[in-house]
């Protein structure tokens, strides 16, 4: 006989409905799996089996042919472990279920018949909605995953027993979960926030600049100054997150199985992957791509911590990512494309051992190492980072300042607000949300200068021997800090603000 | 001619040798056209040197570098030349000639004033190198350097800034740039000053070519400014040479904590001229009255008067008092940052400030 399943398979980060046919004819006892299966799924030959005679029901000792339906797309992971032992129990007329044609269900089986936690269940269970499934049935392992989606009857599973009764018209337990109320729940603590970090005052207002305008960042200074904490309280002066972007970023992490504890992220994400990372880990890749750290970093921090020690060809393919907001990866058995909108914030010492101009240790280094190591990051890359500032190691007093800095809260407060007008103001161009993305064309519309500060601007371009790329990034910049001023024009005192950012440094 | 850009090039024997043989030949033609056995006979060089001399007697490289110079508009001057500065031929091993790009009359100019110092200066120094090369070239005087990074390099800009009368002396054949950094002031060097070598065109960068070059600088200077060095540094060895030659050493005091200051502070210690101001070293060689109006104009009150705004003259008096970065006057000031950058921008308008990567120099 034959039966027939839903389950769910992924294509980048959005699930594709994958129909499991399953027949059981006389014949010799075998068992064949076609569909562009890859070693997971056709493993799974062996734990069916295994998981069928341990949970007390019958093997049928028949041919069995099990296919993967589209044929054509290739199909990995353990999720079709659930629904070809249901297939092959319904197929063998050992089970008589109901409502099947309205049921998705994925899940791994262990060889005693328990139900183990898969990767990806966040966009499965989308994928079921929106295909207008009524129920599906996931690993109890992933509930807290899974019972964010409403609209489509969530059931935890734990074991093949349990999944037998319930399709037999047994009563079940559906599980949902609020997902606002999680992401109240789990606001995050361990976030550093920006009052505990005593002077650096202008680093600070930096990033302030930079989560407003959605501007990416470069730090430089000694070691042992803090940019790390000030990447990491970064995180905090962003905008919260909206349902549709957390379950954006949660999809990423699911497929990755990456969620922490099983919950959907609440807090932006924060990546700062080592710099001795290679290409396919930041941009993602393998032979099933999987999403890289760009994408893992989307609508949050992308931090690379001592920028220049980066493989150069490294730093290369970011350009894509930051220039579209998206990777496309292909490989042989997939064209996928992760999304990948993240803030560059960069840290680098001013040389390999980073004590260059520092009045009190003795630079190591030779002139060819410093050359070298700061050439690192010219040209491109340097381009699509508009605010530079040095974080030079805080003295003894800062550190003994009495009394709090701004929080977080305060900052993201502005931050918002300067966001809201930014949204306004683009409200008409397509494609375009932020300050950073201006280009020339834009900037002679949105960042128009009066006299006064033509004249001034004409001054400081010709006495810091700036590039006209130098100048168009102040004058972004400069529209930047007149949004947070809540202003409609850019006047000189953003425009003074601005230059003291700027990236171009003899 | 062509004998003497024969003799600079690279024929196997080193410019002491080179010397000792245009002393038992007279000119360059004859040590050229000397057989083998009149080597020997000298009892000079040794059979080694003697083989590569004879191997390099051909003018195919010469001709080579003559058309090339002819292109490239590059000038060549022998020791013999009316226009070689006699100061030279007065060094020990003096150089057989000199290859030059740019304006050769500089050569001839009455003050030269030789100026190096740490090639990892702090931005300090460098400012101050800058200021000094600017002032002193507006002055009359000739800087001369060695196109390396730090001091070498802002003395010469400080110069090109300027007037531009400024001979930098190169430890490269004179066809190339080291550092490639700088290769831009190379090129406006080679516009309004001067460029000199006494390597032959083509010389790579190599590591005894410097403390070879640096005799030069010293010779061709009447006195030699040690902005910044640090113990055992190139600058001190070039301070050494000036002193052998019976030049007059000038020395910037530094910070005593700041190991780039070490050298020159030790200079002045052992009996150098201590130098606050241009005042100091230009006195030496003219009266010029209006120097000291000039000194007076960049005191430290007559700068604060020269900004309007009250927080503009906070800012600056606490830049004076040695405070660095911006967090710094935010913190004494207790101004916002927003407000300090601003003021820092406007100072930096008025060339008093300038913002080196985080770190705030006075450019007075």
């Amino acid at each position: 006989m034959l039966a027939q399943i839903y389950s769910c398979g992924l294509n980048g980060v959005d699930g594709v409905v994958v129909t499991v046919e399953i027949d059981v004819t006389s014949g010799n006892p075998n068992f064949f799996l076609v569909g562009l299966p890859d070693m997971g799924v056709k493993e799974s030959k062996e734990r069916v089996y295994s998981a069928i005679n341990n949970a007390s029901f019958p093997y049928p000792m028949k041919r069995i042919t099990v296919n993967l339906a589209p044929a054509n797309l290739k199909k990995e992971g353990t999720a079709y472990d659930l629904p070809i032992a249901v297939g092959i129990l319904i197929a063998s007329e050992n089970m008589y279920p109901t409502n099947l044609e309205k049921t998705m269900m994925v899940g791994e089986l262990s060889l005693n018949g328990d139900v183990k936690g898969i990767n990806g269940i966040l966009p499965m269970v989308l994928a079921a909605k929106d295909q207008g499934f009524d129920r599906i049935l996931i690993p109890d392992a992933n509930k807290k995953e899974g019972g964010v989606v409403s609209g489509i009857e969530v059931i935890p599973v734990a074991n093949l027993v349990e999944v037998v009764e319930l399709l037999q018209g047994n009563p079940y337990e559906t599980y949902t979960l609020d997902p606002q109320e999680q992401m109240n729940a789990q606001k995050d603590t361990s976030r550093v926030d920006f009052s505990e970090i005593k002077g650096q005052d202008n680093a600070k207002r930096a990033l302030e600049i930079a989560a407003a305008g959605s501007h990416n960042l470069l730090m430089h200074g000694p070691p042992g100054s803090g940019k790390t904490m000030l990447a990491k309280a970064f995180a905090s002066i962003l905008p919260d997150m909206t349902l549709d972007e957390v379950l954006e970023v949660s999809k990423i992490y699911s497929i990755s199985g990456l969620l922490p504890d099983g919950h959907i992220m609440s807090g932006r994400p924060f990546r700062s992957p080592h710099h001795t990372i290679s290409n396919v880990s930041l941009i993602g890749g393998g032979q099933y791509p999987k999403p890289g750290e760009v994408s893992l970093a989307h609508l949050g921090v992308l931090y690379l911590d001592e920028l220049p020690e980066f493989q150069r060809s490294a730093l290369e393919v970011l350009r894509q990512p930051m220039e579209d907001g998206s990777v496309t990866i292909s490989r042989v058995h997939a064209t996928v494309t992760f999304p990948a909108s993240f803030s560059l914030i960069a840290s680098m010492n001013p040389c390999p051992c980073g004590y260059h101009q520092d009045p009190h240790h003795e630079c190591t280094c030779t002139q060819k190492d410093i050359q070298r190591y700061q050439s690192k990051i010219s040209g491109p890359l340097m381009d699509r980072i508009d605010i530079r500032v040095g974080v030079p190691a805080t003295t003894y007093h800062e550190l003994e300042r009495s009394g709090e800095g701004e929080s977080s809260e305060r900052v993201k407060k502005r931050v918002n607000q300067a966001r809201q007008i930014q949204n306004r103001r683009f409200a008409k161009e397509k494609g375009l949300y932020f300050n950073s993305q201006l280009t020339p064309k834009h900037l002679k519309k949105y960042c128009v200068l009066g006299k006064n500060e033509k004249t001034m601007m004409e001054t400081y371009y010709n006495k810091m021997k700036l590039s006209a790329r130098g100048y168009h990034r102040i004058l972004k910049l400069s529209r930047t800090i007149a949004d947070l001023d809540g202003s409609e024009k850019i006047e000189t005192k953003h425009l003074l603000e601005a230059v003291q950012y700027r990236t171009e440094i003899d | 001619m062509e004998y003497w850009i024969w003799m600079m090039s690279p024929i196997g024997i080193s410019v002491k040798y080179k010397n000792l043989l245009l002393n038992c030949f007279e000119s360059p033609k004859e040590v050229y056209e000397a057989s083998e056995q009149d080597y020997r006979s000298l009892n000079l060089l040794t059979d080694k040197q003697i083989r590569t001399l004879c191997q390099n007697k051909n003018m195919d490289l010469t001709h080579q570098a003559m058309a090339y110079m002819e292109e490239k508009n590059i000038g060549f001057i022998n020791r013999e030349d009316k226009a070689f500065p006699s100061m030279l031929l007065d060094i020990f091993d003096p150089p057989i000639g000199l290859f030059l790009r740019g304006d050769s009359e500089l050569l001839q100019r009455p003050i030269k004033l030789g100026m190096v110092g740490s090639r990892k200066a702090s931005p300090q120094g460098m400012a101050s190198a800058y200021r000094f090369a600017k002032e002193l070239s507006s002055h009359g005087m000739t800087i001369v350097s060695g196109l390396a990074d730090g001091i070498d390099g802002q003395s010469h800009w400080g110069s090109v800034d300027s007037i531009g009368s400024t001979i930098a002396v190169i430890g490269t054949g004179i066809d190339r740039c080291y550092p490639n950094k700088n290769k831009k002031l190379f090129l406006e060097i080679v516009e309004k000053g001067l460029v000199v070598s006494e390597f032959f065109l083509g010389q790579k960068p190599l590591p005894y070519h410097f403390p070879q070059r640096n005799r030069i600088i010293s010779g061709l200077s009447d006195g030699l400014l040690v902005v910044e060095a640090r113990q055992k540094s190139g600058a001190l060895i070039t301070a050494g040479m000036a002193l052998e030659q019976g030049k007059t050493v000038y020395a910037l005091p530094g910070d005593v904590r700041r190991f780039q200051s070490e050298g020159s502070n030790q200079l002045i210690k052992d009996g150098a001229k201590l130098v606050t101001s241009i005042k100091d070293i230009l006195e030496d060689y003219v009266y010029t009255p209006e120097t000291k109006q000039h000194t007076e104009t960049t005191s430290n009150t007559a700068l604060l008067d020269m900004v309007d705004s009250e927080l503009e003259k906070k800012c600056l008096k606490f830049i004076l008092e040695g405070y660095q970065s911006a967090d710094d006057l935010v913190f004494i000031t207790g101004e916002s940052i927003r407000d300090i950058n601003t003021t820092l921008s406007l100072l930096e308008i008025k060339d008093l400030v300038i913002n080196h990567n985080g770190t705030l120099i006075l450019k007075k």
